[in-house]
């Protein structure tokens, strides 16, 4: 089987440059923004350059790996709390609709670093660094409307030059001046689809109203010239496409993630196989590694085969958007095991030689390690999370008889960014560990509907386990002295009720069915935080969480003093030995889950290493969600 | 449940053990007292009674009079021969294990295959098929199943590609012992139901079910060249012997496929035996990629190779 590259049609007579929401701008405090062009070479040195934090996963190799060596095992416990600001919606989304605060911000060096970062919806800030000062903020009321319950997740922007990117929920790149807030350009990436021209602005089956599951803010990738753009909506039928833009916003190639050549009929027109997460790039060879969500619909008997390149992660050459290579966690897919997590690249000497290695956590509860050169596997690791029936068919419309089965279509491994610390060749993996059970049924395509045909229960917590902790924080304290809204005219949003897949999760009817409240082997942890080294397999350690936390989310970063960062389910920052798994240091950050991804930067001006902790999504039990930005520091 | 979420139990690997020949039998209303039938399919004859064939013989005839092309019978012939030389290349798989980058020995078991399948779409014989054909319903497994039986030359045309006795059991074995998840590949109206579909958006992508499941099963094989050499370090001897079991029952029921193709082209070949081959031929082909899916594809800590550690 060859597996040919398929670039879509790009119609020159599509809307590309046309934006089909309205941008809102508010600006502060403006003339603090020092100018600093970023260029190629500071994007690709970044993970050498303590002062700044260019990309979202800390380099291209997405090893989420600070170089500053200030902080210490022996002084991390007198990090201290430099400020902290509740990065609420604009005044007009009152109440704020509580967003899941999964990102990674930016931050460019200068006197002051100014931090860029996201929250949810489409919302884009520059703040300084130094005191979380809100210098301006670009709100996108994306045309498609989105869910107050359930909003999307946001996961941070891109830089370079003297512009800043950000992803939007109408399948768009914006180009955001990073001076002024104002918008230089848009990339309408919705403006053809399989292409065939939207007869409006949006072609009609990239349209839905957007929540939390079905979409994507996951920051664009930027190198050598090219702007790199996935695709989301795989439970909505979407065939996923993967973008190379040029840094005028003109498309470049649009590679087709279901090939198809490799499907029966056309069944890859709704294969799902999107690009929601953030890729990697090995930039030796140019290759970027793309994750690869679900095939749809969700059962299997509509599209025979392997249904490639889903639920896998996908090499492309950037320059010429060829096909190097593909691995699939989970071929043929049935259970939502699909391949989000941001890969991370590696090099370690393998026969004498020294090779370059991508290596993920899957939503399967293994970390995959692939040859970057050739997409072969060359381990899998040890369970970090645990499997009970893993890979059971569901049964056609009897969501009682069917069995519980371990990962959860949650994972695993989610879009959780992994770090990695090269020293000590450990791999820091968040998972989720709970039980599910599913049934199938026949689902017809709609344009903008659910095309997923799976029914789901989750597992009742076993009844001997202690009640929660209580929240850490409360929202009053966390808002201190802040008040986080700048002056900007926008018209109020309003969003349906919307389920997600998550919600639906916890909606069946255990005890009808006779089968027990939880699979006997499982341990009760709802998820856990590993260390794994990718080139072995081996697990280092385990942390768990037991039932009453949401399942750990977000990221964390790694030092090369020995220590890796992450937020918890319960309110904290944790700081622990990367190599032993010891909790070494704790930090309050808020009230909810701490589920964004950490990172680091030096202020030479101000002799401090910070410590950025987003947190929001709130899984914790019974707790307001949030959108806490925390700024850790200390003196060096 | 027949068959439900544990596939492993009743499946048949070449070899039919006297409880799925017993389970066999019940299904198709035979009780045995005492001892069970003989393991050839000769011996299962002789244990069940061809059944009505009158309904069969109807949906042959439908399925030859929705034909849209002319079948090419010397095209047909000359595909099947080299379809045969692929059976002959089992062996060879099996003792090469897993292949190198880049092989493509697998691929090159289907290539009379796909040649076979694109002529069949281009006549509307999978359409026609779907269209007089009903689904995995239990009466229609059963009948099929019966007729299958009495065909007098499926042994010999199953020998011909190199299925022994017992292998000529199992595949007719594994259409009933299987009949639970078979009953899940539905008709493409069925997804949904007709009534429900707008614009015909579902039929335009969902490809008749007969077609699914053949070209499934070349897909399936196709990509093991690729899958074995990639996944190298999980891949088991186990996984492969029962893999080739897979790939040859599906390349034994394509065989049956083109065989009843070819006669019907002839005008060799009665009604209901027809209904039946492209029945049964369909159904080997979905259990057949199935089986593997859970022999080989998706492999869980108890399946893989022992992971190696090289510090």
């Amino acid at each position: 089987m060859t597996f040919d590259t398929e670039h879509m049609d790009l119609p020159s007579d599509a809307p590309w440059d046309e934006k089909p929401g309205e941008s809102y701008v508010a600006q502060g405090d403006i003339d603090t923004i020092p100018e600093r062009e970023i260029t190629q070479e500071d994007l690709s040195r970044t993970a050498d350059d303590e002062t700044n934090w260019l990309l979202f996963g800390g380099a291209y190799e997405n090893q989420r790996h600070t170089p500053a060596e200030h902080i210490t095992p022996d002084n991390v416990d007198q990090l201290e709390l430099e400020w902290r600001i509740d990065l609420a919606p604009p005044q007009a989304l009152e109440p704020n609709p509580s967003h899941e605060f999964q990102g990674s911000p930016l931050v460019v060096d200068g006197d002051p670093p100014i931090m860029y970062t996201t929250v949810g919806a489409d919302q884009l800030y520059a703040l300084n660094a130094r005191t979380g000062e809100k210098l301006w903020e670009h709100y996108y009321e994306p045309a498609v409307g989105y869910s107050a319950d359930a909003p999307p997740a946001e996961r941070g922007p891109a830089v370079y030059g003297d512009t800043v990117y950000k992803s939007t929920l109408d399948l768009g790149v914006l180009a955001v001046d990073r001076y002024t807030g104002e918008t230089e350009w848009y990339y309408n990436g919705a403006a053809a689809y399989r292409g065939e021209v939207a007869e409006d602005l949006m072609h009609e089956e990239l349209q839905w109203e957007r929540e939390r599951g079905s979409t994507s803010s996951f920051p664009p990738l930027i190198y050598d010239g090219t702007l790199l753009k996935g695709s989301f909506g795989g439970e909505f039928g979407v065939s996923g496409f993967f973008d190379a833009i040029d840094l005028e916003g003109n498309p470049q190639w649009r590679f087709n993630m279901t090939p198809s050549a490799e499907w029966v009929g056309e069944s890859w027109r709704h294969g799902g196989g999107t690009a929601w997460a953030s890729a990697a790039i090995e930039p030796e060879s140019g290759t970027v590694v793309v994750p690869a969500s679900n095939p749809g619909p969700w059962y299997g008997t509509v599209r025979p085969g392997y249904n490639p390149f889903t639920c896998g992660k996908v090499g492309i050459d950037i320059e010429s958007g060829e096909y190097q290579w593909h691995y699939q966690d989970s071929p043929h897919d049935w259970w939502d095991y699909d391949s989000p997590s941001p890969p991370i690249v590696f090099e370690e000497e393998a026969d004498g030689e020294a090779t370059q290695f991508a290596a993920w956590p899957g939503k399967t509860g293994w970390v995959y390690t692939v040859d970057m050169a050739t997409g072969q596997l060359h381990q899998r690791s040890e369970e970090y999370v645990q499997h009970v029936n893993t890979f059971s068919l569901p049964p056609y419309d009897d969501i009682d008889s069917a069995e519980w089965m371990m990962p959860h279509l949650t994972g695993g491994t989610n879009p959780q960014p992994s770090s990695f610390d090269p020293n000590t060749r450990t791999m820091v993996v968040k998972g989720a560990n709970e039980p599910m059970a599913l049934s199938w049924y026949e689902e017809e395509y709609e344009a903008g509907e659910r095309y997923m045909g799976m029914d789901i229960v989750g597992g009742e917590p076993p009844e001997d386990i202690e009640e929660p902790d209580e929240p850490t924080l409360d929202a009053e304290e966390v808002a201190e002295g802040e008040d986080p809204h700048l002056e900007a005219e926008v018209d109020e949003g309003e969003g349906d009720d919307a389920e997600t897949a998550d919600d639906e999760a916890t909606d069946g009817d255990g005890d009808a069915s006779g089968r027990p409240a939880y699979p006997p082997e499982w341990n009760g942890a709802i998820g856990v935080i590993a260390g794994i080294d990718p080139y072995t397999g081996d697990v280092k350690w385990q942390e768990w969480y037991d039932w009453s936390n949401y399942h750990p989310r977000g990221g964390s970063f790694t030092t090369p003093t020995g220590l890796a960062f992450a937020g918890t389910p319960n309110g904290v920052m944790a700081a622990y030995d990367v190599e032993s798994g010891d909790r070494l240091a704790e930090f309050e950050v808020g009230d909810h889950g701490v589920d964004g991804a950490p990172m680091s930067w030096v202020d030479p001006h101000e002799e401090k290493q910070y410590v950025a902790m987003p947190a929001g999504g709130g899984h914790h039990t019974d707790v307001e969600l949030g959108t806490t930005l925390a700024v850790f520091s200390l003196e060096i | 449940m027949a068959y439900g979420t544990t596939p492993e139990e009743r499946y048949s690997y070449g070899e039919v053990s006297d409880e799925d020949r017993r389970e066999f039998l019940k299904a198709l209303g035979v009780v045995a007292a005492g001892g069970v039938a003989g393991a050839t399919l000769r011996d299962l004859r002789g244990e069940v009674a061809s059944g009505a064939t009158g309904g069969l013989a109807e949906m042959g005839e439908a399925v030859r009079a929705g034909l849209t092309g002319t079948l090419d019978g010397a095209l047909l012939a000359e595909e099947l021969a080299g379809l045969e030389g692929s059976f002959e290349l089992l062996p060879q798989l099996a003792s090469m294990g897993v292949p190198e980058q880049g092989a493509s020995a697998y691929q090159e078991l289907t290539a009379p295959a796909w040649t076979i399948n694109d002529h069949l779409a281009e006549v509307g014989f999978f359409a026609s098929a779907e269209e007089a054909l009903p689904a995995f319903t239990p009466d229609h497994i059963e009948e099929t199943t019966r007729q299958l039986l009495h065909i007098e030359e499926l042994p010999a045309t199953l020998a011909e590609v190199g299925f022994a006795e017992g292998e000529q059991t199992a595949l007719v074995t594994n259409i009933v012992n299987s009949r639970e998840q078979l009953s899940w590949w539905m008709k493409t109206p069925e997804y949904p139901p007709a009534e429900a579909v707008e614009d015909g958006v579902v039929h335009e992508f969902v490809a008749p079910l007969h077609r699914r499941a053949a070209e499934g099963a070349l897909l399936w094989i196709d990509g093991l060249d690729h899958f074995l050499w990639q996944n190298e370090v999980l891949v088991t001897d186990e996984m492969i012997d029962r893999g080739l079991w897979d790939v040859k029952s599906m390349l034994g029921g394509y065989y049956l496929l083109g065989s009843a193709a070819r006669d019907l082209a002839a005008g060799e070949i009665a009604d209901e035996q027809l209904s039946a081959l492209i029945t049964g031929s369909t159904a080997i082909a979905i259990i057949g990629q199935e089986f593997l899916r859970n022999d080989v594809i998706q492999i869980d800590d108890h399946m893989r190779a022992p992971r190696e550690v090289s510090h």
